[in-house]
């Protein structure tokens, strides 16, 4: 059975072997979007989210020798990640959800007008999937869409980011957007 | 661009905006000091690793040594040195480790092999 991702594979290897471009890489590659999957699966909860991101890469800097390139190495970071959920919500199943009951003097406090689980778990379930999609784009799709649409840039300033005229960061930004979005339908139909 | 052409990208600006917004990010001083114990984690596995395999190594290329001044006629001298080791255990010794060399090699290679091929 061959690696089907062999980029992702020689970039593990090369982690693996202590090679600190290959590290950058990883690190600038993965670490945000792994902290956003994480994020969005806690349902925003930001120091649980800290704490599972930087246990899941410490996870995964040991496992990465038995990565064998089946998978896109991003997939595989989240299959980590989400067993590092899972223990998270095992442990707070277990002790913090029943001692907020018990030390709430009023169970109302904890009926607000927000959104029903559902809701959030649906909302959670598509954000994670478009991080997902963005994981699976190229690196320059990826910044640029980024900087442009998650951080704010203006078109000129992903132009001087990417090191590229402005023109043809609008033509990137458009093809990016395309990739985007073919992406995430090869998942679901309707992404809204 | 046509209406629902906009309309869609608006939606999927949105999305991205709202899945790796700000708040969905790590604060930059946050990422880099685990980037920094990350790595340092890293050069501590890969330390570990390497020591048996370097150790070996550098056994092999002692055995090594021994074995090429065995052929010449430096042998004598350094045994003078080497007196008080006597020359039995020590040919003994560079028989018995000869095989460690093939093996740091064979370790060596593979592992290199591994890293370039993946």
């Amino acid at each position: 059975m061959g690696a089907e991702y062999k980029g992702d594979l020689r970039l593990a290897a090369r982690v693996s072997h202590g090679d600190a471009d290959a590290f950058d890489k990883f690190y600038t590659h993965y670490a945000d979007l792994v902290f956003g999957f994480i994020f969005h699966q806690v349902n925003g909860a930001r120091t649980d989210a800290e704490e599972i991101w930087q246990d899941t890469l410490l996870a995964a800097i040991q496992k990465l020798p038995s990565y064998q390139g089946q998978s896109r190495l991003f997939t595989w970071l989240c299959g980590i990640a989400r067993h590092k959920v899972a223990d998270y919500r095992r442990r707070r199943n277990g002790t913090g959800s029943s001692a907020i009951m018990e030390s709430a003097a009023d169970p109302l406090e904890f009926v607000d007008s927000g959104p029903l689980p559902d809701e959030i778990l649906d909302r959670s379930a598509l954000r994670v999937r478009v991080i997902e999609a963005l994981a699976e784009l190229a690196d320059d799709y990826r910044s640029a869409l980024l900087a442009r649409y998650a951080d704010g840039c203006s078109v000129e300033e992903v132009a001087r980011l990417i090191g590229r005229s402005y023109k043809a960061t609008e033509s990137l930004l458009s093809r990016a957007k395309a990739a985007l979005r073919a992406a995430l339908t090869g998942g679901t139909e309707e992404f809204e | 661009m046509n209406e629902q052409e906009s309309q869609s990208d608006r939606k999927l600006e949105r999305l991205i905006r709202m899945s790796c917004g700000p708040e969905a990010r790590l604060s930059p001083l946050a990422r880099e000091q685990f980037r920094l114990r990350l790595f340092a984690v890293l050069r501590e596995k890969r330390r570990r690793e390497d020591f048996p395999v370097g150790f070996l190594a550098l056994f092999s290329g002692l055995v090594l040594l021994l074995a090429a001044m065995s052929l010449l006629p430096l042998w004598d001298k350094s045994m003078q040195l080497l007196h008080g080791f006597g020359s039995n255990p020590l040919e003994l010794l560079a028989f018995a480790n000869l095989a460690c060399l093939p093996i740091a090699c064979i370790v060596i290679i593979l592992r290199r092999k591994s890293c370039l091929s993946a």
